[in-house]
């Protein structure tokens, strides 16, 4: 039976090489995701117990709603005002969490042909109506 | 057996090595981040669902050969 | 007592005994009752979640209470006594030594788990599992939350002192003749777990006190407003639980190193390689922590970092699973209820890793992370996976424990539900977190889709709940009424079985 052992070297070269090609795989998809493109628009998102506040950069001020525009690339400066909080469009694949004292970022490029309504919510528990802290996006052409 | 095993791990090195200069030298672009991430997912549960055919395959295939009673009847064929 | 029957002594001999088996006997019947509460928790949430809006839960406070206390309860009160429990009774018997090295100290660790439990129970915090701050800090009700705090750092002191107690019985009274490496692998289990322990938990200890001053108001640790940072809690408490959930795990893959074996009439296909893994597996567990918060605005490297250390643990659970199967190759398998189940939590395990390197796969941290994905990955590990296996190891203790046998037709009625039920709940909720529901909520977008999925979910959960009303109903009636079992090898597999006098302490 010793001389069996082998088997699972190999069993073992074969999980080892497959986890390796998951790693190249995930960190070359975060790789082209994580560096924001140059054109780019900067939403202000703070989240609160338990709603939305977005800002947009002519000082434009909304709650509970977020208007953006078909095929743009939009930047998201992301905060907590209260308790921590998760931005989360799950139509974009949006999500990072709204932290208190820290500032967090994503960008996502609007594809042309999303003109309608989207979800926005709060993924991070934050309390009493976490479940219904909802707002609405709403992109237009 | 080592040196297929030397060969085994000379054509994974390949592999990995290729794939992964390719990825760093490919054309950056704005990318769209649900598509790249959906089209990650299931690439993913592909392989997941493959080597996972495998595993529970072998284990029900152990499950049934080597039930007490199985590996009985066969001793008793056999004899 | 109900259980020992078969030589039925007063209560206190039990209640204020310091014998292993005795303590092992109190662990292991808290665990049961923690996790049949535990269980009616789940269910009550459950079917909340059953329809869109109120469906027997009035408002969201009481639901996010019970969530919180449904956690907690699971893994501090089910799986931590269990694990406990059953080292208790095994460990002085097969290092062959006879009792635990400080067996005061063993009875006081079992007695601190009580006070801990209480506190739990009475206060229902709704701080979920986590108690991330400032929520916890600024926001959460007190008491409840003052209660948690203190029933954690209580539960937390008696698993040191547990594992204190281990260690020093499995190094240091180890019969001389019994080589380390002739040692039973579920010994080694122990043996790795209880250094996690003591290398991990002490973080998570230091970490409650700090919340407690900052919800005090002494300290601001937490408190950006006062130069703190609610990040740095989440370092402190996923430094202690990334390795803890090792810690949950590893004991039952000890379990089933002992069970497969014996039920497969051929010894381990390689020993070498399962100590290997545990010992890799100790070391490796303390560089994944941050995959739990991927979402925190972790730099690119921090991310990259965090998950190659969660991969590289990822051989380790496969080398178990290549042992497992290759032992049971060419093997001639006996399935009685404690084979079934290991097996069964085998087939889960797969499915649970599978879905935690999703997981750590950076960019897809966006569509699982904090959704009823990750509910579903780390319910079909601890559920399907290590309560299976622990509740397999029960039966197979169960003549140990009360001299009987128990019914073997029910415990294939308990394994099917279980099973089925099981299978059914957490692929649902992979499924539904994909659809992008959040976790720990009330009430959800009433899509069709999601709707059924929340549906299919809880119908699973109570062919979980009949499973275990048929578990807790066997249990009680064969250890009263079971027929006597041959103590020499009750499961007919030829296998000398443990030696069961160990539980007459006084003669
Ligand atoms: C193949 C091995 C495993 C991998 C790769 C893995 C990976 C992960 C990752 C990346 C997360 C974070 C998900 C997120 O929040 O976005 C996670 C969550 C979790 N995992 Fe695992 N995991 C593994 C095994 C286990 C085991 C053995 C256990 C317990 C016995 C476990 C228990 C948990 C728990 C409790 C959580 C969620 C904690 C929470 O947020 O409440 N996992 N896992
Ligand atoms: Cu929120
Ligand atoms: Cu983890």
């Amino acid at each position: 039976m010793g001389s069996h052992v082998i088997y699972e070297w190999i069993y073992v070269g074969a999980v080892v090489s497959l986890l390796i090609w998951v790693g190249a795989e995930a960190w070359y998809g975060e790789k082209l995701l994580h560096e924001v493109p140059k054109d780019h628009i900067t939403i202000k998102v703070t989240g609160q117990q338990w709603f939305w506040t977005f800002e947009h950069p002519d000082g434009k001020r909304e709650v509970g709603t977020l208007h953006l525009k078909a095929g743009k690339v939009y930047k998201f400066e992301i905060t907590g005002k209260d308790v921590i909080h998760a931005f989360n469009i799950p139509h974009f694949a949006v999500m990072i969490d709204a932290v208190p004292g820290r500032i967090n970022t994503i960008w996502v490029k609007i594809p042309e042909d999303a003109v309608g309504e989207y979800l926005i919510q709060c993924r991070e528990y934050c309390g009493l109506l976490h479940y219904n802290m909802r707002a609405n996006l709403i992109v237009e052409a | 057996m080592m040196r297929n095993l030397s060969i085994l791990a000379a054509v994974v090195a390949v592999i990995v090595l290729f794939s992964t200069v390719g990825m760093v030298y490919a054309q950056e672009e704005v990318v769209d981040r649900s598509a790249l991430a959906w089209g990650l997912f299931y690439k993913m549960m592909t392989a997941a669902f493959i080597v996972g055919a495998i595993v529970q395959g072998t284990l029900v295939y152990i499950i049934f050969k080597f039930k007490e009673k199985k590996v009985k009847e066969r001793a008793e064929i056999s004899r | 007592m109900v259980i020992e029957i078969a030589k039925p002594r007063p209560l206190w001999q039990i209640l204020f005994s310091t014998h292993h088996t005795d303590v092992a006997l109190l662990y292991l019947i808290t665990s049961i009752v923690f996790l049949m509460l535990g269980g009616a928790l789940a269910l009550t949430i459950r079917t909340e979640l059953l329809t869109p809006g109120t469906t027997i839960i009035g408002d969201a406070d009481l639901f996010n209470r019970i969530f919180t206390v449904h956690g907690t309860t699971m893994l501090f009160l089910w799986v931590l006594p269990f694990i406990s429990g059953v080292g208790n009774y095994l460990v002085p018997i097969l290092v062959k030594y006879k009792d635990m090295a400080y067996p005061r100290l063993n009875a006081v660790a079992y007695w601190m788990a009580v006070p801990g439990a209480a506190l739990i129970w009475l206060g229902w915090s709704d701080t979920t599992w986590m108690a991330y701050p400032p929520y916890s800090t600024m926001r959460a009700a007190g008491p409840a939350a003052d209660m948690w705090i203190f029933g954690l750092k209580i539960l937390g002191l008696s698993s040191i002192l547990g594992a204190i107690n281990f260690i020093v019985t499995i190094l240091k009274c180890k019969h001389p003749d019994l080589p380390m490496m002739k040692t039973s692998l579920f010994v080694w289990s122990i043996l790795v777990t209880s250094m996690m322990t003591l290398a991990a938990l002490p973080t998570f200890t230091a970490a409650l006190i700090m919340l407690y001053t900052d919800r005090l108001g002494v300290s601001g640790f937490f408190d950006p407003a006062r130069g703190g940072d609610p990040i740095a809690y989440q370092h402190l408490f996923w430094f202690t639980f990334h390795p803890e959930v090792y810690i949950f795990l590893l004991p039952a893959v000890g379990m089933a190193y002992e069970l497969i074996p014996k039920f497969s009439r051929k010894p381990i296909f390689s020993y070498g390689s399962g100590v290997i893994a545990f010992v890799l597996l100790s070391i490796i567990g303390f560089a994944s922590w941050a995959h739990h918060m991927l979402a925190t605005g972790l730099t690119f490297t921090e991310k990259t970092v965090f998950m190659i250390g969660t991969l590289a643990a990822v051989p380790m659970s496969a080398m178990h699973v290549f042992n497992w199967m290759a032992t049971m190759w060419g093997g001639r398998i006996k399935f009685a209820a404690p084979m079934k189940f290991v097996i069964g939590g085998i087939m889960l395990f797969f499915t649970s890793g599978a879905g935690g390197v999703v997981n750590t796969t950076l960019p897809l941290d966006f569509i699982t992370h904090d959704t009823y994905w990750v509910v579903g990955h780390f319910h079909m590990m601890l559920m399907g996976t290590v309560s299976f296996i622990f509740m397999g190891f029960l039966y197979y203790m169960f003549p140990l424990i009360t001299g009987r046998m128990y019914s073997e037709r029910l415990a294939n009625v308990h394994f099917w539900f279980a099973f089925i039920g099981t299978a059914l709940v957490f692929t649902a909720m992979h499924i539904v977190g994909l659809y992008g529901m959040p976790r720990r909520v009330w009430d959800y977008v009433p899509d069709p889709t999601i709707i059924a999925l929340n549906q299919i979910a809880t119908i699973g959960a109570y062919l979980i709940g009949i499973g275990m009303a048929v578990f807790i109903a066997l249990l009680i009636r064969d250890s009263v009424k079971g027929k006597p079992a041959d103590m020499r090898d009750p499961f007919g597999i030829g296998e000398i079985y443990y030696d069961y006098r160990r539980r007459e302490p006084h003669h």
